[in-house]
Parts: structure tokens; sequence; C-alpha cells
């Protein structure tokens, strides 16, 4: 599968975050974002999702437009934003529950990828930060879905933890998977394409109509 | 079990774990209390307005456990999660508003016999009453979809969200108080039945449409 | 409602907007106080008394002008929120969100002198007149619409939840309304109670009246292009600074 995005571009308000970002992702392959604070990362990222609109351009997956396909992005992304997506009253086994019903899918707690067997019966509010992240780390192993969207999966993750994510990252791209990333640091993964963003130099004037 | 048995459950734990049903729920009988040994104390005949006391009541306090229907699941992304699962953001909603109804509306609709009795109105009536309820209180819970979606990402919009949402109850509050009111009087008005009943189809027919509208402006 | 000419979408841009509503506040507002003047010196000193009423009958001339505004505002807002949606013009969202405080004013106006009217002819200062309970329904949704405006600031995504708002309110209102039509068949009786003077109205009452109707309406008008121009320079200044601050 090859997910292909063509002369992406928004605006929000009347200021331009990003435009023309062009990539093509085939199965197995990770592709980093990359650039400073602000440079509009995470606003791909939920474009690419589709919680955004893209002011031009398109989204193809296997030469199909599913720009604006609910669908078959649902069938396909999974996003992992800065939120855990937790319900902190809930225990672990609780959450993982959860995702495993609305997913119809099951974690496989045999091989356990990242390593929450010991924690299952802890209340989530009583997790640490880094236990959290762990555990909002089990559903892209619970979803089973092709690509993953992850906005800095791995902060707050210690050097072990975040071995452990590389581990099931690779399983998933072993597996025909492919992933997006927004990061400041490579975690010691080659990527096989990287979009840099930069700080847009402001448009305001010309599109501004007030001004 | 379907997917959205999961998130069925899942919410209504959500709701009955927090303190929200008690809170909504002492609320109702609260504010019943109050008026009505207000309005005992001046020797004024109560069952004329108890009918209007008890659906106002229901009301406000169905307001209280509003805010919080999307808030927390967009604060912790679970709603982001919510959007790219295989299920419809309208059938969130929906699942959403029945949640409300079975932890606000229903408890307080368990309670509405008993609390008329210091409303003064008969057991007989009450039973009527209740069936009014059953065909008005879930356009409420519907309703108030539209007022959670409006007030999304706002810290204490709690003010803002009553001042949008209690004007939208009001078809159903007048049909549904008007009827009780004849039903305490022995009057059965099939046809207002009847309206009141299509009047609470339309809301649950349109508004997971207006509630999803609304979220996604939130997305932009 | 200034923007059902041929000219819509010219006006759209707000630049444009601010220049043509500059040349037309001069001759509106000399057209408002004009009309005004006259419609309401000759509706209250040169009308005969009504032989029932006496002369509380001359209150119409500034109660039905503002009820017919009240209502009529709220639909201007409507159409303007939906061109909103669908087009995406600034202006069109800035003169709604001008235009409802207008319309509240104009609803206040409408239920206080009705209330100052009916004390004499009915008796009581407020009764539970369907068309009073529209006004009591319109009152509540045009201060829910103000509410959102005031509680949050503006962008887009407020524009779209005020305009949805409108749209959603107006549904309810409408229902509302019906709710209390429904009720009130046989219970009221009719023209007595009612405030619908033009059917039963002789013309001497009924020219004035229209003045003051126009009058009114070019009031609307004046305040309503006063106001977006002010809204709209406020955007501009937001605008301006958020350049000045990138720079």
């Amino acid at each position: 599968m090859k997910l292909t995005g063509h002369s992406l571009s928004f605006k929000r308000g009347e200021s331009l975050i990003f435009s023309e970002i062009n990539f093509s992702i085939n199965s197995g392959s990770i592709c980093f974002v990359k650039g400073a604070n602000g440079s509009g990362k995470s606003t791909l990222m939920r474009l690419l999702v589709g919680f955004l609109k893209s002011e031009t351009g398109s989204i193809s997956l296997d030469n199909q437009d599913i720009t604006n396909d609910r669908e078959i992005r649902a069938e396909n992304f999974l996003y992992l934003g800065h939120e855990n997506v937790i319900k902190p009253q809930l225990t672990v086994i609780e959450q993982i529950f959860f995702w495993q019903g609305v997913s119809q899918n099951t974690y496989d707690f045999k091989s356990d990828p990242m390593k929450v067997n010991s924690i299952l019966r802890k209340k989530l509010y009583q997790c640490s930060e880094g236990q959290r992240r762990r555990v909002a780390l089990t559903r892209l192993s619970i979803e089973k879905k092709r690509f993953w969207f992850l906005d800095e999966p791995t902060a707050s993750l210690d050097d072990n933890n975040i071995q452990l994510f590389k581990e099931s990252l690779k399983n998933h791209c072993n597996n025909g998977g492919s992933a997006f990333i927004a990061t400041h640091d490579n975690i010691g993964i080659k990527p096989s394409f990287e979009i840099l963003l930069s700080i847009q130099k402001s448009l305001t004037e010309q599109n501004d109509p007030f001004i | 079990m379907k997917p959205y048995i999961y998130i069925l459950s899942h919410e209504m734990k959500f709701s009955t774990n927090g303190k929200s049903l008690l809170l909504s729920t002492c609320f109702f009988i609260i504010i019943i209390l109050t008026t009505s040994i207000s309005v005992s104390q001046f020797g004024v005949e109560t069952s004329a307005t108890s009918v209007a006391i008890l659906w106002v009541a229901l009301a406000l306090s169905a307001l209280l456990s509003v805010k919080v229907m999307f808030q927390i699941d967009f604060d912790d992304g679970t709603l982001d999660w919510l959007m790219l699962s295989p299920i419809s953001l309208e059938t969130i909603i929906v699942l959403k508003a029945i949640t409300h109804w079975l932890t606000t509306c229903l408890p307080m609709m368990v309670l509405t016999p008993l609390v008329c009795i210091p409303l003064g109105i008969t057991f007989d009536s009450a039973l009527w009453i209740l069936l009014v309820m059953l065909i008005g209180t879930p356009a409420i819970s519907f309703i108030s979809t539209i007022g959670a979606a409006l007030t999304l990402g706002e810290r204490g919009s709690h003010l803002l969200l009553s001042i949008f949402i209690l004007p939208t109850f009001l078809p159903i509050l007048l049909f549904g108080i008007k009827i009780s009111m004849l039903v305490t009087n022995s009057i059965y008005d099939s046809s207002a039945f009847l309206i009141l009943l299509a009047i609470s189809l339309v809301c649950i027919a349109i508004t997971p449409f207006i509630t999803s509208m609304i979220i996604k402006v939130h997305y932009t | 409602m200034h923007k059902s000419k041929r000219s819509i979408w010219e006006i759209a841009n707000p630049k444009r907007f601010v220049s043509i509503s500059g040349k037309l506040i001069p001759l509106l507002a000399i057209v408002t106080i004009f009309s005004l003047g006259l419609g309401v010196s000759w509706g209250i000193f040169f009308t005969p008394n009504d032989f029932r009423q006496g002369s509380a009958v001359k209150i119409i001339y500034i109660h039905v002008p503002s009820a017919f505004l009240a209502i009529n505002i709220y639909i201007m807002m409507l159409i303007t929120s939906i061109i909103w949606l669908v087009r995406r013009h600034h202006v069109s969202l800035l003169a709604a969100k001008a235009a409802a405080p207008i319309g509240l004013t104009m609803t206040l106006v409408a239920i206080l002198t009705g209330a100052i009217w009916g004390k004499p002819i009915w008796g009581t200062y407020w009764v539970w007149d369907p068309r009073l309970t529209s006004f009591a329904i319109l009152l509540m949704f045009y201060i829910g619409y103000i509410s959102i405006w005031s509680a949050l600031e503006y962008n887009e995504k407020v524009g779209d939840l005020s305009a949805l708002l409108c749209i959603i309110g107006s549904i309810f209102a409408l229902l509302s309304r019906y709710a209390v039509l429904f009720w009130s068949q046989g219970l009221h009786q009719g023209a007595s109670l009612s405030l619908d003077k033009e059917e039963n109205i002789s013309n001497v009452f009924y020219l004035p009246l229209l003045v003051c109707l126009f009058g009114f309406f070019s009031l609307f008008l004046t305040l309503l292009l006063i106001r977006t121009r002010t809204e709209i320079r406020i955007k501009r200044m937001s605008s301006l600074m958020r350049r000045n601050s990138e720079k």
C-alpha cells in the first residue's frame, strides 16, 4: 500500500501554517516529520488523519483519493497525539479491554510488546507519566492499523521503553505497516523519508481581507 | 459484543462511577423540596404549579451533567480516537445521549412518584406524568448534546451552556407540563401526547447531525 | 437585509463595505431623522384619539415598528449567518454580530411599550398572550446569541458556532412558538387581546404608522452599518497588530 500526499497546505485564520507538502510512503517505511516548535508538526499530523481540512492538495491511498473518505481512513489510520487517550479512573487492564472491545482486536498479553503485564491492576492515575505513555502505546499493537501517525510518541519514556517502542515499530514495519512520526530527535531509527517543516513567513497581508 | 455496546458500558461506568449521577438526582430532590416547602408555608395551593416545578427541576438537573459529556473525551484525546474508529461520530453522540438519559433522567423519573407526595400529586397522576416524561425526557438528553458540543473546549462555560440550552427545552417543557397538568385533572388529550412524541422524535432524529456538525467545527 | 442588492457580493469585501457604507451612513441618517420625526410627530400630534382607547393608542407608532424590527432582525441574522456558513464572507458574519444587540434592544422596546400600552387597555402590564410569549422567547434567543459572542473571542470557529447557534435558535424558537399557539387555541378571545391592528386600523392611523415603520427600518440600517463598520475596524486592528507582531 502506498500513501501519497500531494501539495498539501493549511491555513489557520489568515496565517499559513505550511504549504506544498508532498510525500509518498510505501508499506514498511517510516517517515519523520521534523521542524522547530510551532512549525506545524502536530497540525500536519492532524491534517493527515483528517481532523483538519487541507486548504489545497489531496491525500491518496493506492491512487485512490481519500482526502474526504472517513471510512477508509478509519480503517487504516491510527493517531496518537500528545494526549494518552486514557481515563485515569480505570485500571490498565480495563483500559486495554475497552480498546479491544471497540476495535474488535486483541492485545497479545503473551508477548506483551509494551511490558504492561506488571501494572495491569494499577489504576491509571497511580501510574507514572512514563507508564501511562507505555499504556497509550499498547493501543498501537491492539488496533492493528496499517498507518500510524504518532506525535512525539517517545515523550516521557526512558531509554528502556524507547527500546520497546522501537521494537514494536520495527515489528509493525516488517508486517507491512508504515508510520509517520513527528519528533525532535532521531530515536536511533533511520527514516526512509523526512518531511522538514519550517516556520512560514507570514502571508497575512495578501490573504487577510481586513488589511 | 458490538463495539458500541463497549462504548455504552464504558460511558455508563464513568457516569455512575463519578459523582454526577448522585449529584444531579440530589439537586432534583433539593429543588423540589425547597420550592414546595417555600410555597407551602404561604398556604398556596401547590398542585397547580407543582407539575411545572417537577418538570423545570428535571430540566435544570439534567443540565448539570451535560458539560462533561464531550469535554473529558475532548481533553484526553478519546474523541480524536473515536473519530478514527469504525463508529461514526453521530453514533457516538447517540450513545452519549442515551448514557445521559440512563444516568440522569432515568433516576429522576424513578424518584418522581416519590417526590410527587410533597408536591401534592396523586399516585395515579404521577404514573401518567411518568409516561409523559418517558416521552419527553429523551429529547432533553438529545438536545443537551448540542449545548455540550457548543461549549466544548471552553473552561467554566457552565453558565453559557445553560443560557443556550434551557430555552431550547421550551417546546418539550410546554407540552410536557401542559399534558401533565391536564392528566392531574383527569383529562387525557391524546393528540397532545402524539405531538409531544413527534417533537421528541424529531429532536432525537436531527440533533445527532447538528451536534456532529458543531463538533467538527471544533476540529478546524 | 442590506445585502439583498444586485451587487451583493461586492460589498462582501470589508474594505469595499467600509467605503460604500461610509457614503451611505450620512444619507441614511438624514432619512432616518426626517422620517422618524415626521412619522412620530404626525402620529402623536396630528391623529385623532381612538374612540375606545383614547390617546393610549398612539404608542403604536413606537410599539409596532420596534416589534416588526425585533422579528425581522432575527431573520436577517439567520440569513447572514447562513451566508457566512456557505460563502465565508466575514462582513456577513460581522453584520449578524452587529445586528444582535439592535434586535435585543428592539425586542425590549417592543415589550416595554407593549406593557405601557397594556396597562390602561387591558388593566395589566403583562398577559401570557401567544404574541407576548413569542417575544419573551425571542428575547431568550437574542440573549443566547449575544452571550456566545461576549463569552468567546472572535475567530472563525466562534463565527461558525454562533451561526449554528442562530440556526438552531430559530428552529427551536419556531417550535416553541407553535407549542404556545397549540395550547392557546380556544383559550383566548382573539381580536380584543390581539395586537394585530393592521386589519382593523383606519387610514388616519395607517399612514403615519407606515412612515414610522420606514423610519425605524432606516434607523436600523444606519445603526447596523455603523456597528458593522466598528466590528470591521476592530477586526482590522487585530489583524494589523498581529502583522506588526510577526514582523
